[in-house]
């Protein structure tokens, strides 16, 4: 699955101000409100989108990092507890 | 001067039965708008809403501002959607069972604020929580910041999350709206001010509605807001109503000495029209005593009863149908009537008024006029 696709998706459907929100085009992002346009609510939002894709348990869902995109999708590799193909089978869980 | 320039409304006449709960009743729900409920992420009403607020409205917003200040009203009807209350919480495995996984989404001033923020308003955000009255209790609020408080433009969002486990049972085990077990086999409807049939089933339902002063962008006027009161009666018991109807007529006539309009000028009446039997004593009593000729129609057994957003979602319903023409009947009268309509009639020009009532004793009546 394209990860960074899917945590665009995830953000969008989180955002309020779509005119704010800015998609990230590297794995290397930082989740942050002057990387992303996301404000701390809609990040909370995205990241339980992303926790329910795969499924992820409340401990782990507590602790996701926020350092970049490549270290949310490396951890949510680690603790997830199902997997999708693509992301519209992804979506189709939250969307 | 005040016009109603933007109404959009969510509503459905679609009726689903639920009988794996406590009072097996029906509600008219919009499916699509429960997808991924079970999740606790994808919340009903965050769904529901999205028919309402339309890129049309937002966009219109933002590309034309007003001169003064914008609100942004959210008439939810209560602070919290939707909570776990033990003598509902039976069975888990309910259709329409589900728990949120973040609460503070279910805090209504959370869901003004970032609705708020998608149309830009900075001026004022406020929600309200006058349960069934909401939507028509705001426009008194609204009234008062275009009056006194420098606002040329209101937003007014109303709703709720209508359709739920507690909910339903809530108005179940209150005896507010019509069961399985009330209608008895099909012997009884929902309907309004009839001796045979009564009572309604919940409604989901949302409106989006935009009052302004004019102003040289402003959209075509739906209606001109004439004015509103909401007022409260003597009455100890804030889950009923007195049925002499005090609470409709303090309303009313408050309504009407803002508008400054003399009562003989209203022949249109959008009634609450729950069909409960004291609100059809209530309110029947109210409007013979403080109208003299009029017709009155009501939507709730049409669509159900959609709660806070009954009175702004109603009221644009009928100038919908005022526009195509014609005053809808009451659906289910059993007896010929032609002033609580059992036939449709044609449409009525001129003022019209709007009522609407809540637990916790408040009785909302609204103003409008057809002529812009």
């Amino acid at each position: 699955m394209d990860f960074l696709e899917f945590f665009n998706r995830c953000a969008e459907l989180s955002v309020v101000r779509e005119d704010i929100f800015i998609r990230a085009t590297s794995m290397d992002t930082s989740i942050t409100e002057n990387a992303t346009g996301l404000d701390s609510l809609d990040g909370v939002l995205t990241y339980q989108y992303i926790s329910e894709v795969f499924d992820l348990d409340d401990e782990a869902t507590m602790n996701m990092p926020t350092t970049s995109i490549q270290d949310l999708k490396d951890y949510c590799d680690k603790h997830k507890n199902r997997d999708f193909n693509t992301v519209e089978e992804a979506m189709e869980v939250v969307g | 001067m005040i016009y109603m320039t933007y109404s959009a409304t969510a509503c459905t006449d679609e009726i689903h039965t639920y009988e794996d709960i406590a009072f097996p009743q029906r509600a008219h729900v919009m499916p699509d708008t429960f997808r991924n409920a079970k999740t606790g992420l994808a919340y009903p009403p965050h769904n529901m809403f999205n028919k309402v607020i339309t890129a049309e409205a937002i966009k219109y917003v933002t590309e034309n501002p007003v001169k003064g200040k914008t609100a942004f009203i959210f008439a939810a009807g209560t602070q919290g959607w939707v909570g776990t209350q033990s003598r509902y919480d039976k069975n888990p495995e309910a259709e329409l069972h589900y728990k949120t996984k973040l609460p503070f989404i279910t805090l209504t001033t959370i869901y003004a604020g970032r609705v708020a923020a998608m149309f830009r308003v900075h001026d004022h955000v406020s929600t309200d929580a006058s349960a069934c009255a909401s939507s028509l209790k705001v426009l008194m609020d609204m009234q008062n910041l275009m009056f006194y408080y420098g606002f040329d433009r209101a937003i007014i969002l109303s709703g709720e999350n209508s359709v739920c486990v507690q909910s339903l049972e809530f108005f179940g085990d209150s005896k507010a709206c019509l069961t399985l077990k009330d209608e008895d086999g099909g012997k009884r409807k929902p309907s309004a001010f009839d001796d045979v049939n009564n009572g309604f089933y919940v409604g989901q339902g949302a409106a989006l509605t935009i009052f302004e002063k004019e102003h040289p962008n402003m959209r075509a006027p739906l209606a001109k807001f004439m004015g509103a009161y909401t007022s409260a009666e003597d009455n100890t018991n804030p889950l009923g109503q007195s049925e002499c109807g005090e609470g409709y007529s303090k309303a009313i006539d408050g309504a009407l000495s803002v508008a400054k309009l003399h009562k003989n000028k209203v022949r249109l009446v959008k009634t609450h029209g729950t069909g409960t039997l004291v609100n059809n004593a209530a309110e029947k009593s109210a409007l013979l005593r403080s109208l003299n000729e009029f017709v009155a129609t009501s939507y709730k057994p049409r669509i159900g009863h959609t709660l806070s957003a009954s009175g702004l979602l109603e009221t644009g319903l009928l100038l919908d149908d005022l526009k195509s023409g014609f005053v809808p009947k009451i659906c289910n009268r059993t007896t010929i009537d032609d002033v609580f309509l059992s036939d449709d009639v044609s449409a009525v020009d001129g003022p019209f008024l709007s009522l609407a009532a809540g637990m916790g004793n408040v009785f909302s009546a609204a103003l409008f006029s057809t002529e812009v």
